[in-house]
C-alpha cells in the first residue's frame, strides 16, 4: 500500500509535470479545435482530470502521452456537445495524427517558448496593440477591426502578417541556436 | 482558396477557413507531414502569445505578467513547485473555478461566484450565482452584457445562458432558457424574471420568441407577458403542448382503447417527433398486451405482449365507463389520458380531460364509478 511520503512525491511529480506540459497540451487542444481561448477552458478539464485520476500515471508513463489520450477524449466530448452547431472541427481521421504531433521528443518546445518570447519584445508597437486586444482583452476579431476603423479581412491580413513575421522570428532563432 | 500553408493554418485558427478551405485542411492534416507539424508549432505558439502578451503597453514583454483577480497564473507557481503537493486539491478547484483564461465572459462590476467561488471571469458551462446586495454586470465575448439581481442563479453558455432563478437581463442577441421555456432574442433588452413555475419576460426594443415545447410566442417591442407551469403528468410537457396537439388527433382515446384484444386498462396520448399516438394496455388471459395506435389514422405502430399479470386492474368498471364519468364531469372535454391503479388496496381509475384551457384530473372509484376527486392536473404523477 501506498504511504504518505510516496503519496506526497507522487503528487508532487504530478503538479510538477501539469506546470511543464502546459503550454504542450494546449496547444495540443487549440490544434485539434482550432480556438485557443476555448482551449484554455478544456485544458483546466483535462487537468482536473488528471488530478483525479493520477494513479494512472506511473514513472515509466510518458507524462505528454498520458495528457494526450485524457485531452482527446476531452475534445471528442466537447466535439460532441457542439455537433449541432456549424463549428469547424478538423474531422475525425486527423484527431489522433494531430495530437500524436505534440509527443515528439524532438519538437524543442521549451527553446520554441523562449525564442517566441524574444520574438516579441521585437514586435512593433501597433502590431502588439493588436495582438493585446486580441488575446489579452479576448476582444472579438469584429470588435478589434472596428475599433481600428479597418475590416475584418484587413485586420485578418494584419494578424496573419504577425504571425508569419514571430514564426520567422522564432525559425531564425532556433536556427541560430542549433549552429555550431 | 489559398496554397500558403501557414495562411490556412492561420484562418483555422481565427476561424474563418471557408468551406472549401476547411476540406483542403483536412485533407493536408491527413497527408502532409510537414503541414501537421506546422499546425502544432502555430497552435503552441498560440498559447504562449496569449500568456505572453501581457495587458500594459509599459510593461515589458518578457516581464511575468502578474495574475489579474480571480485568476490563478501558472507560471507564477513555478518557484513553489517543489512545496506543490499540498496544493493539489486547490489546483484542481482553482483550475475549475478560477475561470483563468476561461474566454466567455468577464464581470464588468458587481461581484459573482463561479461554481461557489468568486471570480472575476467564468467559463463555458459556468453556473454563477451573485454576491451581495448588488446586481452583477457580465460581458460575454460576443458582445453580449447580462445583469443579474442579486441571488440570482444562472448557467452560462456559448451564445445562450440559463436562468434558473432570479431576474436577469441580457442586451444583444442571444438565447435564454428558462425554467418554462427558452426565448430567442434578436437584439434589443430582455428582462427575465424566473421561478421553477413562473416567468415574466418583458422586452425593449429587437424581438424576441418565446417557445414552450413547440408553442411560440413572439414577443415585440414594449411587451410584457407572465407565464406559469402547468404541467401534465410524466414529463414536462406543457399542457398547452398536449391541447393542441390533441386537437390534431382524429382518433379519440375510447377508439383507440377498443382497437385492443381485451379489457383496457391504461390509454395515454402521446405527442412524438412526428407522430400522434395513443398508447393502450391491456389484459389478455394473464398477461399484459400493449399497442401503439397512430392518433391520426387508427393504423397499428406496435403491437407487445409481456407475461405480467394485469388481471387485478380489470376487475372493476369498464375503462369506458371511467371515461365517460370525467367527460360528464366536465362536459365539452376530451380525454387525454384514462389508467387503472391499485393505491392503498382500492382500485382506483384516474383520466386526465382537457376542457377549454385547463387540464383536469378526475379520480374515480374503479368498483363503483363513484367520483373520488377532481383536480387541475398539476403535477408530474
Amino acid at each position: 500500500m501506498e504511504g504518505v511520503e510516496e503519496r506526497n512525491v507522487r503528487e508532487e511529480t504530478l503538479v510538477t509535470n501539469i506546470i511543464r506540459h502546459k503550454r504542450v497540451i494546449e496547444g495540443m487542444i487549440t490544434a485539434l479545435i482550432g480556438d485557443a481561448s476555448t482551449a484554455e477552458d478544456l485544458f483546466q478539464e483535462v487537468a482536473v482530470i488528471m488530478t483525479r485520476k493520477r494513479e494512472e500515471v506511473d514513472e515509466d508513463c510518458r507524462f505528454v502521452a498520458w495528457g494526450r489520450t485524457i485531452a482527446a477524449n476531452v475534445v471528442r466530448d466537447y466535439r460532441k456537445s457542439r455537433a449541432r452547431r456549424r463549428v469547424q472541427f478538423l474531422d475525425d481521421a486527423s484527431l489522433e495524427v494531430v495530437a500524436a504531433e505534440f509527443e515528439k521528443d524532438d519538437a524543442g518546445w521549451e527553446e520554441r517558448c523562449h525564442a517566441l518570447r524574444r520574438c516579441t519584445e521585437t514586435l512593433p508597437a501597433r502590431d502588439r496593440q493588436i495582438l493585446q486586444r486580441r488575446y489579452h482583452e479576448e476582444e472579438s476579431a469584429e470588435e478589434v477591426a472596428a475599433s481600428l476603423s479597418m475590416s475584418r479581412g484587413a485586420l485578418d491580413t494584419m494578424l496573419y502578417r504577425i504571425r508569419k513575421a514571430l514564426q520567422l522570428c522564432v525559425e531564425g532563432r532556433l536556427r541560430q541556436s542549433e549552429a555550431p | 482558396m489559398t496554397n500558403d500553408p501557414a495562411l490556412l493554418v492561420h484562418r483555422y485558427l481565427e476561424g474563418s477557413l471557408e468551406e472549401a478551405e476547411s476540406a483542403e485542411f483536412n485533407v493536408r492534416v491527413r497527408n502532409d507531414p510537414d503541414f501537421r507539424a506546422l499546425l502544432a508549432r502555430m497552435s503552441f505558439d498560440e498559447v504562449v502569445l496569449r500568456e505572453l502578451i501581457g495587458p500594459a503597453e509599459s510593461q515589458p514583454a518578457a516581464a511575468p505578467r502578474p495574475a489579474p483577480a480571480g485568476r490563478w497564473h501558472w507560471m507564477a507557481t513555478r518557484g513553489s513547485v517543489a512545496a506543490a503537493a499540498a496544493l493539489l486539491v486547490a489546483i484542481a478547484a482553482l483550475l475549475v473555478f478560477s475561470g483563468r483564461g476561461a474566454g466567455l465572459a468577464t464581470v464588468v462590476s458587481g461581484r459573482l461566484a463561479v461554481d461557489g467561488i468568486e471570480a472575476t471571469r467564468a467559463s463555458e458551462g459556468s453556473r454563477v450565482t451573485v454576491i451581495g446586495d448588488k446586481p452583477a454586470v457580465v460581458r460575454f465575448r460576443d458582445g453580449v452584457t447580462a445583469e443579474f439581481s442579486p441571488a440570482t442563479e444562472a448557467v452560462l453558455n456559448d451564445g445562450s445562458v440559463e436562468v434558473v432563478r432570479g431576474i436577469a437581463g441580457f442586451t444583444g442577441t442571444l438565447r435564454v432558457v428558462t425554467p418554462l421555456g427558452r426565448v430567442d432574442v434578436r437584439g434589443g433588452a430582455l428582462r427575465t424574471e424566473c421561478e421553477p413555475d413562473f416567468v415574466k419576460l418583458t422586452l425593449t426594443g429587437g424581438a424576441a420568441d418565446f417557445d414552450r415545447t413547440g408553442l411560440v410566442t413572439s414577443l415585440a417591442d414594449g411587451a410584457s407577458r407572465d407565464f406559469r407551469r402547468e404541467r401534465v403528468g410524466k414529463g414536462n410537457k406543457a399542457w398547452v403542448e398536449y391541447s393542441r396537439r390533441l386537437a390534431e388527433a382524429r382518433l379519440t382515446l375510447l377508439q383507440a382503447a377498443a382497437k385492443a384484444g381485451g379489457p383496457a386498462f391504461s390509454v395515454e396520448f402521446d405527442v412524438e417527433e412526428k407522430r400522434l399516438t395513443w398508447e393502450v394496455k391491456f389484459a389478455k388471459g394473464t398477461q399484459e398486451g400493449e399497442l401503439k395506435v397512430d392518433a391520426a389514422d387508427g393504423s397499428i405502430v406496435e403491437d407487445d405482449l409481456s407475461p405480467e399479470d394485469c388481471s387485478a386492474l380489470v376487475k372493476g368498471i369498464p375503462l369506458a365507463d371511467a371515461v365517460a364519468t370525467a367527460l360528464r364531469e366536465a362536459p365539452g372535454s376530451r380525454a387525454v389520458s384514462a389508467e387503472f391503479k391499485i393505491r392503498q388496496n382500492r382500485l382506483i381509475a384516474r383520466t386526465v380531460v382537457v376542457a377549454g384551457e385547463r387540464l383536469l384530473r378526475i379520480t374515480v372509484d374503479g368498483l363503483t364509478g363513484d367520483v373520488i376527486d377532481r383536480c387541475v392536473e398539476d403535477d408530474d404523477d
